[in-house]
């Protein structure tokens, strides 16, 4: 499309971004037919979580970070518990980690259901809202809520409610489902397979711009399973490394435009966490459902372009759903719902699989149980400087586009992230200039 | 489902710990009690956090529905305002505040339910002004009132859902 000098030189400017969690926006500067300055804007108000950590019980942690997100608290508990743990030197396994895995599988189908359908496929079909794509794809939207009510309920089940469940604790559960209790949604499980895999076709049959990007994934992996709260950190560079050392390696900085910090990966720059570095570390360790259906998708075991990310999201819904079917089969209860922990004078650290990516936690505390200092490192923030290096890669390919239309394709790049900016502060909005 | 379509739901909506959001769960929360007591006993009573899917999920199978949540609209604490579907637009510039859900609101939730044919036949929402929604904060007393007046309103018995009365405005 021909440009006017003007129209080479502009500002995209969305103040607050949609189908986000949270409020951040988004300003791009064009200037003379090239990107000048890309900048995601997270003015969502700090949240402190991590100083008023400071002198609670480490046993109240879990509950207290939970409330950091509405859509992945399970990630927040998981991750404070398993760094209580590792802190007070208890490992809990058997049916009590079965139960943990369960749980977590709710809300990946919540969470992913919630973005494929609802947030991203209006993007890619071209609506504003998932109220607008609903009267033409009805059947598509039905799909998202019955799936996202099967992860709701699956969550309620093991957790006691489905938002910011209740029934988690250090050392296990405060109440241990009955084997009858679990097998009473096997069946809507199943059905949620089947959906799952008719997402995955879905998804694929979307259009996708052409662009990928060398990044460099980050995720837990695992000797034998897909990750979810185990594993050893790992990247496609050679990264391999306990939890423990995280800090060795990763940094967060502070830029002004941002009330997130950005991460980085030491000497290395930005990285990648989420589904697709995910699947990219750990395809073999998907069943083999999964790898077949992600195969009939077109994806490699290595996907590279961000756009796609809605597709691997679709293999990870088949992979929670046929998890928890499995889990199901093989759960025997346990003879407590929790193992004592006792504190000790220690530091722990806990890394888990949010929906969005890789989220760690670490803890001091001391021989009275209580919290000398916290560090909480979410997904979206560790995704913030990628983000903006898919907008600075990507926009050359739009940039002649009318400004609103070339808004929305920025923001659909944003959104491949499921951004939860909630999470990061501890919205989107896109303002483009072109000057 | 057993407690009867027929019947009239009341689904109080907000954050029970973030301050004057949780205005409609305290609604729902009184009904209940005074439920418990005796009184009230044609509602059915329910809370929600407003998460689309939660909401549209609670109000399945009811034709008769009355939301309660809060808003931030610049009026003053307490206030209550009334608004049935075709005024929702309204209601949804009062709510632009802080959707914790992706973007998505109780309005949100209707407009989505009307696009797939699953929307209640007669839905009111009430949204009582509030002051503070930090997290943490005590419901201030303005809407401690709000909330006493609305479990009057709709404790009455009879009281249809699309009544036109627009109370406290």
């Amino acid at each position: 499309m021909p440009t006017s000098t003007s129209a080479r030189n502009r500002v995209v400017s969305v103040p607050a971004l949609a189908r986000v969690e949270g409020e951040g926006g988004l300003e791009i500067r064009l200037r003379g037919g090239g990107v000048a300055d890309v900048k995601l804007r997270i003015y969502e108000p700090p949240r402190f979580f991590e100083a008023f950590l400071r002198g609670r019980s480490f046993r109240e942690v879990p509950d207290i970070t939970a409330r950091i997100c509405g859509i992945c608290p399970v990630a927040y508990q998981m991750s404070s518990i398993h760094a209580m743990e590792a802190a007070c030197g208890v490992s809990v396994g058997g049916p009590l980690r079965a139960l943990r895995r369960l749980l977590y599988c709710g809300e990946w189908i919540e969470s992913h259901a919630l973005h494929i359908y609802l947030l991203h496929a209006p993007d890619f079909l071209g609506y504003e809202s998932a109220v607008h794509m609903a009267a033409d794809h009805a059947e598509a939207v039905q799909k998202a809520l019955e799936l996202k009510k099967v992860g709701n309920d699956l969550v309620t089940l093991v957790g006691g409610r489905e938002i910011h469940p209740v029934n988690v604790r250090v050392g296990g559960f405060y109440r241990a489902p009955a084997r009858r209790e679990l097998l009473a949604i096997v069946d809507r499980l199943k059905r949620a397979l089947d959906l799952s895999l008719e997402t995955v076709a879905f998804t694929a049959s979307l259009q996708f711009p052409d662009f990928e990007r060398g990044y460099e994934f980050v995720a837990l992996r695992h000797p034998e399973e897909y990750p979810l709260n185990e594993g050893r950190i790992a990247s496609t560079r050679g990264l391999d490394i306990p939890v423990s050392a995280y800090e060795d390696h990763f940094i967060e900085e502070h830029v002004p435009h941002a009330n997130a910090l950005h991460s980085v990966r030491k000497g290395h720059g930005a990285y990648h966490v989420g589904p697709l570095a995910r699947y990219a570390l750990n395809f073999d360790r998907l069943p083999k459902v999964a790898q077949d259906a992600a195969r009939a998708a077109g994806l490699p075991p290595v996907c590279r372009n961000p756009f796609r990310s809605i597709v691997v999201r679709a293999v990870e819904l088949v992979f929670a759903c046929h998890e928890a079917l499995r889990l199901i089969e093989g759960y025997e209860p346990p003879e407590r719902p929790f193992v004592e922990v006792e504190p000790r004078e220690a530091v722990g650290h806990g890394a888990s699989e949010a929906p969005r990516g890789l989220l760690y936690h670490r803890y001091t505390i001391g021989a009275d149980g209580l919290v000398r200092s916290a560090k909480i490192v979410p997904p979206t923030a560790q995704n913030q400087k990628t983000i903006e290096g898919d907008l600075w890669e990507f926009i050359p390919q739009v940039m002649d586009l009318p400004k609103e239309e070339l808004s929305l394709r920025c923001e659909q790049a944003v959104r491949n992230y499921d951004p939860c900016i909630s999470c990061a502060t501890h919205f989107l909005k896109v303002a483009l200039v072109r000057e | 489902m057993s407690d009867g379509p027929a019947r009239r739901l009341v689904v109080g909506v907000g954050n029970p710990d973030a301050g004057d959001d949780a205005a409609g769960r305290l609604v729902a929360r009184r009904l209940r009690s005074r439920r418990d007591q005796g009184q009230g006993e044609e509602l059915v009573v329910r809370e929600c956090s407003g998460e689309p899917t939660e909401l549209m999920a609670a109000w399945e199978g009811f034709d008769d529905v009355v939301l309660v949540d809060a808003c931030s609209g610049g009026g003053a604490p307490g206030r209550i305002l009334r608004f049935e579907a075709p005024q929702l637009d309204e209601l949804d510039a009062l709510q632009s505040r802080q959707r914790s859900t992706h973007g998505f609101g109780v309005t949100m939730a209707v407009a989505l339910a009307r696009a797939l044919g699953v929307a209640p036949k007669a839905l009111v929402v009430y949204a009582v002004e509030g002051r503070s929604f930090q997290a943490g904060a005590q419901v201030s007393p303005e809407v401690e009132r709000a909330a006493d007046d609305l479990v009057g309103l709709l404790s009455t018995p009879g009281r249809p859902a699309a009544s036109t009365a627009r109370p406290g405005t």
